[in-house]
């Protein structure tokens, strides 16, 4: 398999897009232009999944004619409204200086410690299982099966959860829609990629909120954690997740502190964007546009906070559509449930709630996680007074919300072997929501005190 | 923006532990680090699925095909292989255990059970790759 420049083509035209689309939204507003591009390349890449998903849903089979072209257009299309936006602000349409260079040092760090992830990633090319059984798999299927695709949500393929959102499977997708093949190496530069803007989001976005140049020790936390290594390597939904995730509550903290309804519309299009990735981050996605709108209006006079609560809910709404449209018209159903407080052969009971309890609690002290977990549990305790302040509650909120679901959704479904289902599964959910728990308490630990 | 230098006995509790973590991960990081290198003396890249390959140019144009096996599909080795399968035999769906269609691939540890089966079932082999994966037809 050769390597060629033209796996990187379809990832640069997202990036691009996304960044110029940002970069719009903030033309006569201060932001800072490199958390602007490490959000516009997860909008990029989001934006072109859904573009990729409209291909399917038109003409009810890949064209990938339709895809280049429609990427390629959102390209040229986000380039002429931002010169012209440029031009009518009188603004630079390329704002660079030499000294600018300074604040990029951080991305060397990252850069630095990202070295043997890229290395152990392009030898396991094909991911872990549930990239070659689930969203690999996915890719194959939508890649190659012209108007057969919907063999994905055949009751056959249980295996691969046909109810599954299919945002990672359409990214892979939109990439060998360049390529004219199946190459693993489009899959390897989408985790790698999504690793990357998570990672340096976390980063850039804690120097902005702390004013502390500390926060570039985050990014290695997690980049030399071998656990978190492996599971970005594997090719799973789970870092879209993570992603998605970091970028909804770092957005809405933004628009929370500076009543900024630009963050407050980013943060809206990443919820709908995260809500695409998997069943369980369509449930994150519901709970944050719930958590988030009254997170926005808590304790604000409401004249003051209107539009920009206007434009997350308007926001979360539109970027929901896709999520929606594929539960109601594609997705099959969840075939792996049962009901566990209806059913007589496979009852809930207490003891699956002491085994789901007890696993967690394992889970947190597991050596998987190197004690990474105790010491944000020490430091949460140690910073108690800080952790629930006005401009972090999204944070706890959410996190104990999602956990209750969860456990919840846990009990109730009998249809696996519980012990089992969480061995597979839940060391994946809380490696999704590690770095913003990092963002939450690097912030409560660094944040100045409020003269 | 300046950085400035932790204040409280939280902040440098926060330093110390995380730089602790990062030292004692990049420590145990050497460890898959050196067994990549050792792989990649003998393969380039990872490579699943190879007693597959070839097989998709003749199952391709067939939605569904049945998949047999004389092994436990609980048994972790046994579910890969048929993962890998699927894989590289995707978009045709691998029906597992249905014999009831027109081709049908024998995954086999003793090729008598594939032969034993294929006359009780009519079939012939139409193809056999050279790890012993059999593609039979129905007639």
């Amino acid at each position: 398999m050769q390597f060629t420049f033209l796996t990187y083509i379809p990832f640069l035209i997202s990036i691009c897009f996304g960044t110029l689309l940002v970069n719009t939204l903030f033309i006569n507003k201060k932001s800072d232009r490199i958390i602007n591009f490490l959000l516009g390349g997860g909008i990029g890449l989001g934006v072109s999944s859904h573009a990729t998903f409209l291909s399917y849903v038109l003409f009810n089979q890949l064209n990938v004619n339709f895809v280049i072209g429609l990427n390629i257009a959102m390209l040229i299309i986000t380039s002429i409204v931002y010169v012209t936006a440029c031009r009518r602000q009188h603004q630079p349409i390329i704002r660079f200086s030499f000294a600018d260079l300074k604040h990029l040092w951080p991305f060397l760090i990252i850069t630095l410690f990202s070295l043997p992830f890229w290395y152990e990633g392009h030898f396991y090319l094909n991911g872990g299982w549930d990239a070659w059984s689930v969203w690999n798999l996915k890719a194959k299927f939508l890649f190659l099966g012209t108007e057969n695709w919907k063999a994905i949500f055949n009751p056959l393929m249980w295996r691969s959860s046909p109810h599954y959102p299919l945002l990672l499977p359409m990214i892979n997708v939109y990439g060998w829609s360049f390529l004219g093949e199946p190459n693993p190496l489009i899959p390897c530069t989408t985790a790698a990629l999504l690793t990357f803007l998570l990672t340096g989001l976390l980063t850039f976005s804690l120097i902005r909120l702390t004013k502390s140049y500390y926060a570039v020790i985050c990014a290695p936390v997690l980049l030399t954690l071998p656990y978190f290594v492996k599971l970005c390597l594997s090719q799973y939904a789970d870092v879209a997740v993570g992603y998605y995730l970091l970028a909804s509550v770092v957005c809405l903290i933004f628009a929370q502190k500076e009543n900024n309804k630009v963050y407050a519309l980013l943060s809206g299009i990443m919820v709908g964007l995260l809500s695409f990735t998997k069943s369980e981050a369509l449930v994150a996605a519901l709970l944050l546009t719930l958590l988030g709108g009254l997170f926005l209006i808590w304790k604000q006079p409401w004249k003051d906070v209107k539009w920009t609560v206007i434009c997350f809910l308007g926001a979360c709404v539109i970027g929901l559509l896709p999520a929606a449209a594929f539960k109601i018209f594609f997705s099959p159903g969840n075939q792996t449930f049962i009901n566990g407080l209806l059913s007589a052969e496979k009852p809930a009971d207490l003891m699956r709630v002491k085994i789901i309890f007890s696993f967690y609690l394992m889970e947190l002290i597991s050596p998987n996680w190197n004690g990474l977990w105790i010491v944000l549990s020490a430091l949460l305790i140690f910073a108690v007074k800080r952790i629930f302040s006005r401009e972090l509650l999204i944070i706890p909120a959410f996190i104990f919300c999602y956990a209750g679901i969860i456990t919840a959704y846990y009990f109730i479904n009998t249809y696996f072997v519980v012990d089992w289902w969480l061995m597979v599964s839940f060391h994946r959910i809380i490696y999704a929501i590690i770095p913003t728990v990092i963002l939450w308490t690097f912030y409560a630990v660094f944040k100045k005190k409020q003269l | 923006m300046k950085p400035y230098l932790p204040k409280t006995r939280l902040q440098y509790l926060f330093l110390i532990c995380f730089s602790t973590i990062v030292i004692t991960n990049s420590v145990v990081l050497i460890q898959p680090m050196k067994r990549i290198y050792t792989y990649k003396k003998v393969v380039t890249h990872q490579i699943i699925g190879h007693q597959f390959a070839g097989l998709e140019e003749y199952t391709k144009k067939e939605p569904i095909i049945g998949y047999y096996s004389d092994t436990d599909l609980q048994d972790k080795k046994q579910g890969k292989l048929l993962a890998h399968a699927q894989y590289i035999l995707a978009p045709t769906i691998l029906d597992v255990g249905n014999l009831d269609h027109k081709y049908i691939l024998f995954v086999c540890e003793d090729e008598r059970h594939v032969w034993q089966k294929m006359k009780e079932l009519n079939a012939m082999p139409y193809l056999r790759n050279e790890f012993g994966m059999i593609l039979a037809e129905r007639k």
